[in-house]
């Protein structure tokens, strides 16, 4: 099977443009339509030697349709296909669609709560807190106590996070508004969801799973920006959070391979050919590429669910410990960050309707969007950045430069830098849960032993990222977030 | 030539090299390579608490690969959505376009009981089936 060979090396190709951004030009591989642009400072210029990245960057843009250039975010870290931390826009009237710039955990991403309680009132209940979260939200291989009906299944295929509030309680009305697309996606087709998909997402709807993901306790260590901070509501420091980041589980993993199945067979009816399997795609409009966007958005929906019901679980068990009523725990945003939107962006000086794929990015829109909750329209859309276990989260503001130049879009994280195994082996001998505990972070897991590949020695440093993307003018840094306690998978 | 698999390093990911003499057998150790990745151990040493059970297996693959993944995501659905856990497999037949295995294990009696990390999918990524004479090499990139 091919693998993404390298012509030749990208490191005497690439062009340095400013302290921020590198241009791959279309010249380094025959097939590239369009350049490659990568965000990174001459920190994380250097971890990108490390890894096919820049590649999978070249690869991604001999993607028939695409247009202006391929995008990679300061975290980005070598994908399969598609770099983690890629995000290319195809023309919708003929260009295409690509399962792989979505990634098999279709709509993961991050939800941000936020908490009228400070750092010194939850320490002396922290322990408890989190052991009540660990029993409530499981990970690893952890299922549901109680199983979704099928009704409901179909319900939160259709209606995501609407259908938790509205139908199954799991909830405030409030909640939904401060959720990317309103926590639903209203183009999802669920009878295009597999008997499959649904059997591997019914027993994991309100769990973790392994892996990145992880419900956090934190703190606000650093105000950066008053303003949008307190828009936020996160603009007091030691004000305590929840940051959740999961996805779509078996079931949106499941959609992904019956397409990317599927769109292997029908590629060469289109003549298209990709230099990466995993770059599997077809036109927007053929009725495979249609059918891909309904049953990921049934997926998306599953995953806002997700969210949704581990949020209901932190709401409850934050309200039972701390006494707390329900509505003062409140959604600060919850964003996707593998995700493909239909947008319409400005190419050219031309405004054209995009199929924008974010893999391992998110969506960061500027103030004035009308796609932004009300509350924060005159600031911007909170973009959630989680950093490693260890360290620093952040939340951060679309800026306009992210419209003019990455098609609204920013980061999603820290970005690993090492693989599991070479964690495992720095960190031999080491206990991170002692070296956490000794920071004052607890952590839940079932899998101690797998705390190494989380470390942070594993991840770049989030800090670094976001000043990449500050720097770069595409997302401001409101709020710094420290961890208190994690539950991981 | 006896067979194995060992996990190899990918940023993000896991990877797996597979290897026996016959396809059959490179098949067989790629599957308990996915489960080791759940486990966190060998599945063929794992001791688990849950019944044990036989499982059929019947896929498709117009091609080696994709005969590869359909084997393995068989296997991982059947984790996902019952808690099986494949410890060995006698696969009789193992050539595109069909698989057809008797697949023995066990079900997870606990979550805990699975050490590892979850895996997601079996990519196309870098996947490599090598028919030899005598043996047959298999590289595979999980998504976790």
């Amino acid at each position: 099977m091919s693998t993404a060979t390298k012509t030749r090396d990208w490191r005497s190709t690439l062009q340095r443009l400013d302290a921020v951004r590198w241009e791959l030009p279309k010249t380094y591989k025959p097939d590239m339509r369009v350049p490659g642009l990568i965000y990174a400072d001459d920190a994380l210029m250097e971890v990108l030697a490390n890894d096919d990245s820049v590649e999978q960057v070249a690869n991604v843009a001999t993607l028939p349709g695409i247009v202006g250039r391929a995008l990679a975010m300061p975290d980005i870290h070598q994908g399969y296909g598609f770099p983690i931390g890629g995000v290319a826009a195809t023309r919708v009237e003929d260009g295409v669609i690509s399962p792989g710039g979505v990634g098999f955990d279709i709509n993961c991403g991050v939800r941000l709560l936020r908490t009228p309680l400070l750092e010194h009132e939850v320490r002396p209940r922290l322990e408890r807190l989190m052991q009540q979260l660990s029993r409530d939200i499981p990970a690893g291989a952890g299922r549901n106590a109680t199983p979704l009906s099928t009704q409901d299944v179909e319900g939160v295929l259709q209606q995501g996070a609407v259908w938790m509030v509205e139908r199954m309680g799991r909830g405030l009305p409030a909640d939904l508004e401060m959720i990317e697309s309103g926590g639903c996606l209203t183009s999802a087709r669920p009878e295009l969801v597999s008997v499959r998909a649904r059997n591997r997402g019914l027993p994991q709807i309100g769990t973790l799973g392994s892996g990145n993901h992880f419900a956090e306790v934190q703190a606000v260590a650093e105000v950066l920006d008053p303003v949008a901070a307190r828009a936020f509501g996160i603009a007091t420091v030691g004000q305590v959070c929840v940051m959740i980041h999961t996805g779509s589980r078996g079931l949106g993993h499941q959609v992904c391979q019956d397409f990317l199945d599927r769109m292997q067979d029908a590629m060469a009816r289109y003549g298209i050919t990709v230099p990466d399997p995993q770059l599997a795609c077809v036109p927007v409009r053929s009725p495979v590429g249609q059918e891909y966007l309904g049953a990921m958005a049934a997926a998306a929906n599953f995953a806002w669910a997700n969210r949704q019901s581990i949020a209901h679980a932190v709401r409850r068990a934050l309200t039972t410990i701390f006494g707390l009523p329900p509505e003062s725990i409140a959604v600060v945003y919850d964003v996707s960050h593998n995700m493909a939107k239909i947008e319409r962006h400005r190419v050219g000086g031309v405004e054209r309707e995009l199929c924008v794929h974010r893999k391992g990015a998110t969506r960061a829109f500027p103030a004035g969007h009308p796609e932004i909750p009300a509350a924060y329209r005159d600031v911007g859309q909170p973009v959630l950045v989680p950093g490693d276990m260890g360290r620093s989260s952040y939340v951060c503001v679309g800026e306009p430069g992210a419209m003019q130049e990455t098609f609204g879009s920013s980061c999603h994280g820290a970005g690993r830098v090492l693989s599991r195994n070479a964690a495992k082996r720095l960190l031999a001998g080491v206990s991170i849960a002692a070296r956490l505990a000794e920071a004052g972070i607890i952590v839940k897991t079932p899998n101690r032993a797998a705390l190494a590949e989380e470390a942070s020695e594993a991840y770049k440093d989030a800090g670094h990222v976001v000043g990449t993307l500050q720097t770069a003018g595409l997302a401001r840094t409101v709020v710094r977030l420290r961890p208190l306690g994690v539950i991981k998978g | 030539m006896a067979g194995g698999y060992r996990l190899l390093d990918h940023t993000a990911d896991i990877a797996l090299a597979a290897w026996d003499a016959t396809p059959a057998g490179a098949f067989t150790q790629a599957a308990l390579g996915m489960f080791a990745i759940i486990l966190g151990t060998d599945p063929a040493a794992w001791q688990g608490r849950g019944e044990s059970a036989g499982l059929d297996v019947a896929v498709q693959g117009r091609s080696w690969e994709s005969l590869l993944v359909a084997w393995l995501e068989e296997l991982l659905y059947h984790f996902d959505a019952e808690g099986f856990v494949a410890q060995e497999a006698a696969i009789d037949t193992c050539a595109p376009p069909e698989l057809h295995a008797r697949v023995r294990g066990r079900y997870l009696a606990d979550p805990s009981e699975a050490g590892g990390v979850m895996v997601k999918a079996v990519t196309y990524h870098d996947l490599r089936v090598e028919l030899g004479a005598d043996e047959t090499r298999i590289h595979v990139v999980f998504d976790i």
